[in-house]
């Protein structure tokens, strides 16, 4: 049986519509299941391993990314199979895997295409995408043997597992058993702001780990573009991949 | 974003400075600086504004940047008219263009100990 998670903020009645299409069409392709509604009264990871204690045939997450990050952290390195109804926004992780919004998305967990992908791990959590850290004198530690420092002009160094940033086309394959550091620069531009002045070049490295300083300017990171976390911070791939259904338009 | 990721196994760009111990497995791109040593099995590019203070071993090499330190190249390695090498240089092909400037013993058309070579041996 296919369990149903729906996040708290689709309770807003500007969801309704959208929810009832979404039930319609999972009725008629003959994947019903129960519907769990989240509630900010319910403890959400209690109420998340209920539902994984069922077995279910897939746990399908209506949500935004932020939906799916939540659930990351309950469901990692568990036999789980994660379906994903985007609804609401951003929705730039499922858009990666080739999921369509809303009840289009219904086809693609009904056709029950599984993919096995890596997971970051930071500080013990789990991220589907990224780790950010921003500025000058950011600095990281990698596979400890070699120090990643940023000088001036650098925008930020990242970590990435699925995508370089929302809406950037610079996918990585989230089933290559590496993550890879980006870094990069702030944009030129000349004193009047309106010609462009030769750009900095950006940097692409593979590490299997990494260790996020603390640097002046930054003791925080961004984890999957939406949740903050303390440096210092280690970086590494979890051991177990995660199963996800995804549609014949993943960018991977 | 001009470059397509995909097709490059490491670039290590003009605005981060690397230290300690770099191996790659596929082609180097330095643009920034590197202070340590630095090794790969293919291809190095060292990038006019690329500092490095390092060894260096690698499959080959096209250098247009600074370098302090011993090179040892299996195969080619090209200097161009901005590269600046301060250290000894081992490479079976050497191609130097007017205004490269050595500052070390070249020694070249023999095998070189890369890491490779090593390895092919054993």
């Amino acid at each position: 049986m296919y369990q149903y998670i729906y996040d708290h903020y689709l309770g807003n009645k500007k969801y309704d519509k959208i929810l009832a299409k979404i039930e319609a069409r999972i009725i008629d392709l003959g994947i019903q299941g129960k519907i769990n509604k989240i509630t900010l009264l319910k403890n959400f990871e209690t109420y998340v391993n209920e539902i994984i204690a069922k077995q279910p045939e897939a746990l399908v997450v209506v949500g935004n990314d932020e939906t799916v990050s939540k659930i990351l952290n309950i469901i990692a390195e568990k036999e789980i199979v994660l379906g994903i109804i985007p609804v609401g926004e951003p929705n730039t992780i499922a858009g990666y895997f080739g999921i369509p919004k809303e009840e289009a998305a219904c086809e693609i967990v009904s056709a029950r295409k599984i993919k096995e992908i890596d997971l970051g791990k930071i500080n013990g959590q789990f991220f589907m995408s990224s780790v950010e850290v921003f500025g000058e004198g950011a600095a990281v530690i990698c596979n400890n043997k070699f120090e990643v420092r940023a000088l001036k002009d650098t925008e930020k160094i990242g970590i990435y597992n699925l995508c370089f940033e929302a809406g950037s086309t610079k996918i990585f394959n989230p089933q290559d058993g590496q993550l890879e550091l980006i870094s990069l620069p702030k944009e030129q531009k000349s004193f009047w702001g309106l010609k462009k002045q030769k750009q900095l070049s950006e940097s692409l490295i593979k590490v299997k780990k990494a260790k996020i300083l603390s640097s002046p300017n930054s003791n925080s990171v961004l984890v999957d573009g939406h949740k903050i976390m303390k440096t210092p911070a280690e970086v590494t791939l979890g051991e177990k991949k995660l199963r996800v259904i995804v549609g014949s338009e993943r960018k991977f | 974003m001009s470059k397509d990721f995909k097709d490059v196994e490491t670039i290590i760009g003009s605005t981060v400075k690397i230290e300690g111990d770099f191996k790659g497995e596929g082609d180097i791109i330095v643009e920034g600086v590197v202070e340590g040593t630095l090794k790969t099995r293919r291809n190095l590019t060292v990038g006019e504004a690329a500092k490095i203070k390092a060894g260096v071993e690698a499959g080959s090499a096209f250098v247009a940047g600074e370098v302090l330190g011993d090179l040892k190249i299996a195969e080619s390695l090209e200097l161009t008219a901005s590269a600046k090498i301060t250290g000894d240089i081992e490479a079976k092909i050497l191609t130097v263009a007017t205004g490269a400037q050595i500052n070390g013993s070249v020694k070249m058309g023999g095998e070189v100990a890369t890491e490779k070579v090593e390895e092919k041996k054993k």
